[in-house]
């Protein structure tokens, strides 16, 4: 039986829409440099994201991507991209790894609520022909970039497409990232006597 | 109330929006009193909306250009998970 497959190449280039569970590679964001706030010459920082993967909505960036095409309504356009910071398993989990066994038991079958964990990406899945290591999502560690600055970065082969997670990892990913979002923070846990 | 004249079919030619409004009257004709208040409000609120001039769209203030630079640029750091 064929291992049910977890990614497929994404599209080179700008000329399809960007999906849910799509990882990006040399994703620049760019943020103000706070000491220049309201100072005469305002500067900004470039930060590099190695890789980084998108959470919005997946019929959300379609819809978006029509009404950049002006084949549906302007108010369709979202203005800016959910991501999560995607790290390298051995970046991120290194430490734990050698050392809590136990802990890196529950992180790496995605019982620990906070991260998530994904397996390496396979050459054929790449749009690159490279592949990815193991990685993992930091649920903590989301940011967003303006729509269309991110397809103007892929049109100038700034940043590069990927792969996308394919049904159902792109649920569990999903899911279990708004659920991180939507927990409840109890004043006291309850008591067991 | 108005009718059109009749065409060279012999039938005559109703148009959607007036067959809507005899049915109206209708169902209205047809209302017990107790649901007359509501019947009044839902119209009022119908006359309102199509008697009354749609709000202008408001403009979005357009935003002065600034003269921007980057002052610094940096791969993001990766916080590794702890045993806490």
């Amino acid at each position: 039986m064929q291992p049910p497959r977890v990614y497929r190449a994404a599209p080179l280039g700008a000329g399809h829409a960007f999906r849910q569970g799509e990882i990006l590679s040399t994703v620049v964001q760019t943020r103000l440099e706070l000491a220049t706030l309201n100072t005469p010459g305002e500067g900004y920082v470039r930060v590099h994201h190695p890789l980084a993967v998108i959470l919005t909505q997946d019929c959300d960036l379609e819809q978006d991507f029509k009404a950049r095409q002006g084949h549906v309504a302007a108010d369709k356009q979202i203005p800016s991209l959910l991501f999560c910071e995607v790290a390298t398993a051995e970046d991120l989990y290194g430490f734990v790894k050698q050392t809590n066994k136990k802990l890196w038991d529950r992180i790496r079958i995605n019982k620990d609520e906070r991260y998530h964990f994904l397996q390496k990406v396979e050459p054929g899945d790449d749009a690159l022909g490279q592949g990815l290591p193991e990685m993992g999502i930091d649920f903590k560690r989301y940011f967003t970039i303006p729509t269309d600055e991110l397809y103007r970065r892929v049109e100038l082969s700034e940043a590069q497409r990927r792969c996308i997670l394919q049904s159902p990892y792109l649920e569990h990913l999903s899911s279990r990232f708004a659920y991180y979002l939507s927990r409840v923070a109890l004043p006291l846990d309850h008591v067991s006597e | 109330m108005s009718f059109h004249d009749l065409k060279t079919s012999g039938e005559p030619d109703v148009p959607e929006p007036l067959k809507a409004r005899i049915a109206c009257h209708f169902l209205l004709s047809q209302i017990p009193d107790e649901g007359m208040s509501e019947a009044l409000e839902s119209l009022a609120g119908l006359w309102l909306f199509y008697h009354l001039p749609p709000p202008s769209p408001r403009q979005l203030p357009v935003s002065p250009r600034v003269p921007v630079k980057v002052t610094r640029e940096y791969v993001r750091p990766v916080f590794p998970v702890t045993e806490e």
